[in-house]
């Protein structure tokens, strides 16, 4: 296997504060996280498996989040995830950053052309 | 006994994750019965959307246990830092990033050998299977443009499931979506006619038009093993296939328990499907990719320079994590 990609984390980033945040709204099991993605996104935001696990766990590991094993709506236990108090403040961090970087863009996307 | 512990903690972890992605697989399934879905196809369908199970507990144990994510974190905040500054110069680092993910991670491994004992194909020990579910069109298109590069030679293929009938009642054939070099690369030869080619797997059709190669059983049931079948037409979803080939009776195709009637060529989906072709589709991950490795290369030789080859790829297409949808000029970019 190849050395993961460094450069790649930025990405990662965006996906972290879209999870924290769906998160930030109440407890959820993983197929929530990515259903819920998806309908307030209005379909625009489509999370695969193959990242969304990953990255659930990395932000466990890294204390953002916490998880609960609890019996569900399906009667099986399900994994819960819930925000700790370091993932809210990284939620709000990250959001802050966000925003920027769009307010950013938008700038540069609503340059009036001749301007530059 | 503290190694015992760590053996124990591990393995109730891997319990966990196995319980965790198994939720999520059966409330996938669960919504598509919801949606009307006969439950074997909701269920089917609901792995392949989820993909390769094995490849994302991987990435989870990765991310487990690695302080390295940390480390990169630091490094990245560092970037960020430096980039504020100039947010024009932020946006394309950060669109040109994104295309770094993706098929990260890709292996190949000796194919499984209870589908070995079932393909009667040319030295077997040499096949190998492209792990992690499923693949991508696209992605095979860049597999299948170098594969040279990789093994001796690669192939791709998918099931399928053909109308025979000219309207009215439904006549279902068990099909198969195979790329171009696919008996080639499998060596199993045609015992009437001609096995098809790359230069049959266009997405225009090749140079004989549509054309199909059938399975010995097929032959027999439905032709009573004519002699004179190659070059009869076939009516497949209503489109007019030229039979080009037959194969060998031991040849029931690539997967197991399931025995094919008609295989066509992947190109030949831009006809029969019409808009609704997956060719392009960077999210329809449906193709099995298998490769022949060259005599004394390994599984792992293999593997590297597929995802040598990827990772280049990553830097010129999307498929990253987040996809963006209804969005198709911003899809290439994946930001």
């Amino acid at each position: 296997m190849v050395p993961e990609n460094p450069k790649s984390d930025l990405l990662q980033g965006t996906l972290d504060v879209l999870i924290l945040k769906i998160i930030a709204l109440g407890p959820v099991h993983g197929y929530a996280v990515a259903q819920r993605l998806q309908q307030i996104s209005r379909e625009v935001v489509q999370v695969q498996q193959g990242s969304l696990y990953p990255a659930l766990h990395r932000l466990e590991n890294r204390g953002l989040l916490a998880a609960e094993w609890r019996v569900s709506d399906t009667g099986r236990e399900a994994k819960f995830y819930k925000l700790t108090r370091k993932g809210r403040a990284a939620m709000a961090e990250q959001t802050a950053g966000w925003r920027r970087l769009v307010e950013g863009v938008g700038h540069i996307l609503d340059a009036a052309e001749g301007e530059a | 006994m503290r190694w015992l512990e760590r053996l124990l903690r591990r393995g109730a972890q891997e319990a966990r994750l196995d319980a965790e992605l198994r939720d999520h697989l059966e409330r996938l399934t669960a919504d598509y019965v919801a949606a009307g879905m006969s439950e074997p196809d909701a269920r089917r369908r609901a792995r392949l959307e989820f993909g390769g199970v094995e490849q994302i507990k991987e990435d989870c144990r990765d991310v487990r246990g690695t302080r390295l994510f940390d480390d990169l974190v630091q490094d990245v905040r560092y970037g960020l830092r430096m980039l504020k500054a100039s947010p024009a110069v932020t946006f394309v680092a950060v669109a040109s990033l994104a295309l770094g993910i993706g098929a990260n991670g890709a292996m190949f491994s000796l194919v499984d050998s209870v589908l070995l004992k079932t393909l009667p194909v040319r030295e077997p020990e040499r096949l190998v299977l492209l792990e992690g579910g499923s693949w991508t069109n696209p992605i095979w298109e860049q597999i299948r443009d170098r594969q040279s590069e990789i093994a001796e030679s690669a192939a791709a293929w998918s099931d399928a499931r053909f109308d025979l009938s000219r309207g009215g009642q439904t006549e279902f054939a068990e099909g198969l979506w195979v790329s171009g070099g696919f008996f080639d690369a499998l060596g199993v030869p045609a015992i009437l006619g001609r096995t098809l080619s790359p230069a049959d797997d266009r997405r225009d059709a090749g140079p004989d038009g549509p054309v199909a190669v059938i399975s010995y059983a097929f032959w027999q049931k439905r032709f009573n093993g004519s002699a004179d079948v190659v070059g009869r037409q076939l009516l497949l979803n209503r489109v007019s296939f030229t039979i080009v080939g037959v194969t060998p009776p031991s040849f029931f195709g690539p997967a197991i328990g399931r025995s094919f009637d008609v295989a066509v060529p992947l190109g030949a989906s831009a006809i029969v499907m019409g808009n609704r072709h997956w060719l392009d589709a960077r999210s329809t991950w449906i193709l099995e990719i298998v490769a022949r490795l060259r005599p004394g290369q390994t599984a792992e030789d293999a593997t590297l320079a597929l995802n040598i080859l990827l990772s280049e790829r990553n830097r010129r297409l999307s498929d990253a994590d987040v996809i963006l949808k209804r969005q198709p000029a911003v899809n290439s970019v994946a930001l």
